[in-house]
């Protein structure tokens, strides 16, 4: 019987998704299902932080189908509507094909050589005149680590200046403050693999579903099977993960750290507390850092009861002694949280009160139970975090301002020791106010779109305009090439290898499957054939191939708590990803960090691993133990009062991904979500006068856009939600640009505004 | 014309519902109920713009859909007209 092509897809397409879940539908068809002229190759999702294997149809040099990864642990075959528009970003309409130099205001074509050249020249310039320290380059999370990698030899190794940040500061900073304050060294202690073993999930600040669709699928479906396993979110909106939640806390924005001192409370008032573990397993701090007793933290809890934490953040006592309940009878709970509990002036503090529940009852280090950040952006961990692209960082999670790491650096990329300076740069707020203040002049910004994204965006645009700016993009318009002087044509997504590190510290490999379109060029090259016509030849030389830096980054892992030794490309490209640390080449890679199993605990002196099942070994924790802080309330940095009386968030909406770069290349997406919208409380609205659909104006101190209005039961009342995508109405010149001291993460997700009906 | 095979999870007590819904829209052929409440089923659109909506429709329109996800897209002929 002939089948036509339409039927073999249909077929294909039904047989893959059954497969997906374990089932064959189609039996004695297997072989036709995949017996397609296409090539496949596997890859990784473009998308958020959860590390979704994909694999790429190609056909004649182009993506004609993509599919989940079966094999990938973190899928399993699935993924999210975003998955529809991958082959639209590669093949995009406003995808950039050559390189771009703005004269008397006009952009005009030049090749990448011309464009190179004259961008060597002018950063040339400013070095001699104004010193290293007038050049910045600001990078990405969705950059590959080999791509961050070359920047930070270049800026930290050659020109000699640690301004060198990248938009993970915006989002993850006071996860990363958290966890070395909490744990002794960033990033979880556990992976994904919990998820099928907890009984309880907290989620913080998170909308699960639409930010993180895979994670919540696996959460539903973990939930599905087990109805017992309780799910508590604390939000001040409500999602669609609120479909198969037990109970929702809507704190005012910026006002729940009470709440988690308060189940502390209870925790510890009803017999939760796993003092044995604590004991052995932890300090308690106070806020200065000095070590108190556990009954010095009894004490400093006596004050946060419900009732208190009620009264501060608007959240029912009763809910708030229910979720403490939960939390202490379940075995086993897994936090995990976003930007809403991360982009606060006291992120970093709103971190440790989450680890401190896991601390305080012995909930951390075994099968089902941790403390567990996600992730926004596909390598900010990988990339940044890991591959050291912040101010203060070095790779391999080592620090500019020791000594020997920077010998370390010196030595590995032959560059002289006095080159790498000890003093952080400036963080991403510092590095933009300093462009505004002329103390930058020049910034090579890399895959990302500051005069959008950052914080009080307006604020900054004056400095992106004074100053000398290079974007390496993909797309074409941003917002930010609009400032650009020097435009260079990326390669994107299946054009480039390169590795991709995710939120369970998976490093991922992603196979070139294409040519660059046009004069594009991998970003990696770009950076290191500017260093060479900057006059470091000899230092950029020897990278011909990605498998060059990805193996000399490795060096910087080396024994770390972090070691990428065994995670070599020929794994990388046979495996579904690793988890570090993977000390040699036939090691598995780690579920669980600072316990049995774990190499480096393994390898610890017996005596220091006697009579305990973890031992804290990072850079920043002491004698093997974390940290149990006393964090007091703290108000966000701009509360509502009687003029600002609302509290605006922002966030993300499951049809577009960060400032539409990628998804708004799709003329499908943006039709789908078309228009900027504000989400008001019914009851707000009926004080308002507002009608859904009507026109809102918000103003806070910064400025005052309008909107259409979402009359909707999403966010509580006094609170306004907004989606952050769209450039005609940049909702970021709103946000409040106030800064966690710690981790210098800016307070996105609160201020205070006024709404009226326009 | 985009063609996707999607596992769509469903609450338990709806998912006979969420079935019978299915299988009255044009351009969606379910291949039945699965383990742990997953529907398989295909979605044919005229454009990627029109698989997206169909998901939106599904999830917004039926009770007790609690997520599609897609495992296999295919947009040939969609990459061709480019």
């Amino acid at each position: 019987m002939a089948v036509s092509r339409r039927d073999f897809l249909k077929s294909t397409a039904a047989a893959t998704a059954a497969a997906s879940i374990g089932v064959n539908l189609l039996p004695g068809m297997s072989n036709q299902v995949f017996a397609d002229s296409m090539q496949w190759h596997k890859s990784v999702c473009r998308y958020c932080g959860v590390g979704c294997g994909v694999m790429i149809g190609e056909k004649n040099g182009n993506i004609v189908s993509v599919k989940g990864d079966s094999e990938n642990t973190i899928n399993k075959g699935h993924l999210c509507v975003k998955a529809f528009y991958l082959h639209k970003a590669v093949h995009a309409q406003t995808r950039l094909h050559h390189a771009m130099i703005k004269k008397d205001g006009e952009f005009k074509k030049v090749s990448v050589e011309e464009a190179l050249e004259f961008t060597a020249k002018k950063f040339n310039e400013i070095r001699k005149k104004h010193g290293g320290n007038a050049l910045a380059f600001y990078g990405s999370g969705q950059a590959e680590t080999e791509e961050t990698y070359m920047a930070n030899k270049l800026f930290k190794g050659c020109i000699g200046t640690n301004n060198v940040e990248g938009n993970p500061r915006l989002c993850m900073a006071s996860a990363v403050g958290g966890y070395l304050t909490s744990l002794g060294a960033d990033e979880p202690a556990g992976t994904y693999e919990d998820i099928e073993q907890t009984e309880m999930f907290l989620l913080i600040g998170s909308n699960t579903a639409e930010a993180h669709p895979i994670i919540f699928e696996r959460i539903m479906s973990h939930k599905n099977k087990n109805p017992n396993v309780k799910i508590v979110i604390i939000d001040p909106r409500k999602t669609p993960t609120d479909q198969v939640a037990d109970l929702h806390l809507f704190p005012k924005p910026g006002f729940d750290l009470p709440i988690f001192n308060a189940i502390a409370h209870v925790l510890i008032k009803e017999g939760y507390a796993d003092k044995d573990f604590v004991e052995k397993h932890a300090f308690i701090k106070d806020n200065k850092g000095n070590a108190v007793t556990f009954e010095d933290y009894k004490t400093f809890l006596e004050d946060y009861t419900p009732d208190k934490a009620a009264k501060i953040s608007g959240t029912p006592a009763n809910d708030i002694i229910k979720a403490a309940r939960m939390f202490g009878k379940s075995k086993t709970a897994m936090s995990m949280w976003t930007m809403g509990l991360n982009q606060r002036q006291r992120g970093v503090w709103a971190n440790n009160l989450v680890t401190n529940l896991h601390l305080l009852t012995g909930k951390i280090g075994v099968p089902g139970s941790d403390s567990f950040s996600l992730t926004g952006q596909p390598n900010a961990c990988g990339g940044v975090r890991e591959g050291g692209g912040l101010c203060h960082l070095l790779p391999g999670h080592h620090l500019v301002a020791k000594e020997p790491h920077r010998k370390l650096a010196a030595k590995i990329w032959d560059v002289p020791y006095e080159n790498i300076q000890p003093k952080p740069g400036k963080h991403t707020v510092a590095m933009f106010s300093a462009l505004n203040e002329g103390q930058i002049k020049g910034i090579y910004i890399m895959c990302t779109n500051p005069a959008q994204s950052l914080p009080n965006a307006s604020k900054y645009w004056k400095g992106l305009n004074d100053q000398f700016v290079v974007v390496a993009e993909s797309f074409f318009p941003t917002m930010t090439t609009k400032y650009a002087d020097v435009v260079l044509p990326a390669a994107f997504w299946t054009e480039k290898e390169g590795v991709y590190g995710c939120t369970e510290r998976r490093s991922q490999y992603m196979p070139k499957v294409k040519d660059a379109q046009g004069d594009a060029q991998w970003d990696a090259y770009l950076l290191r054939d500017l260093g060479k016509k900057m006059g470091f030849e000899k230092e950029f030389t020897k990278y011909e191939t990605a498998q060059d830096m990805w193996d000399e980054y490795r060096l910087f892992t080396k024994g770390t708590d972090m070691d990428l030794t065994g995670a070599t490309y020929d794994r990388l490209k046979n495996l579904r990803g690793l988890t570090w640390p993977i000390p040699d080449e036939n090691h598995p890679g780690t579920y669980k960090r600072y316990t049995k199993n774990d190499p480096v605990f393994d390898n610890l002196p017996a005596e220091k691993r006697a009579g305990r099942r973890m031992y804290f070994y990072g850079p920043a924790a002491s004698e093997g133990k974390a940290s149990i802080w006393m964090r007091p309330h703290e108000e966000p940095a701009e509360p509502t009062d009687a003029e600002f009386s609302y509290a605006m968030t922002t966030g993300r909406i499951l049809e577009h991904w960060h400032t539409l770069t990628m998804t708004g290349t799709s003329p499908e997406l943006v039709r789908a979500a078309p228009k900027p919208y504000a989400e008001i409380n019914p009851a707000d609205a009926r004080k308002l006068g507002v009608a859904n659909r009507d026109m809102v104006e918000l103003e806070s101190r910064r400025g005052k856009m309008t909107f259409e209005a979402r009359v909707i039961d999403r966010p509580a009342p006094g609170t306004v939600f907004v989606p952050w995508h769209w450039e005609e109405k940049p909702i970021n010149v709103l946000c409040n640009d106030a800064f966690d001291p710690g981790s210098k993460e800016p307070e996105y997700k609160v201020a205070a505004i006024k709404v009226r009906k326009a | 014309m985009p063609i996707s095979g999607v596992v769509i999870m469903t609450q338990p007590e709806k998912t006979e519902n969420v079935l019978a819904l299915l299988n009255q829209k044009d351009d969606v052929t379910t291949y039945g109920v699965h383990k742990d409440y997953h529907i398989i089923a295909v979605l044919e659109a005229d454009s990627s713009r029109r698989l997206e909506e169909m998901t939106k429709e599904i999830q917004q329109e039926m009770p007790g859909v609690l997520g599609i996800f897609p495992a296999y897209v295919n947009f040939e002929n969609e990459v061709n007209e480019t």
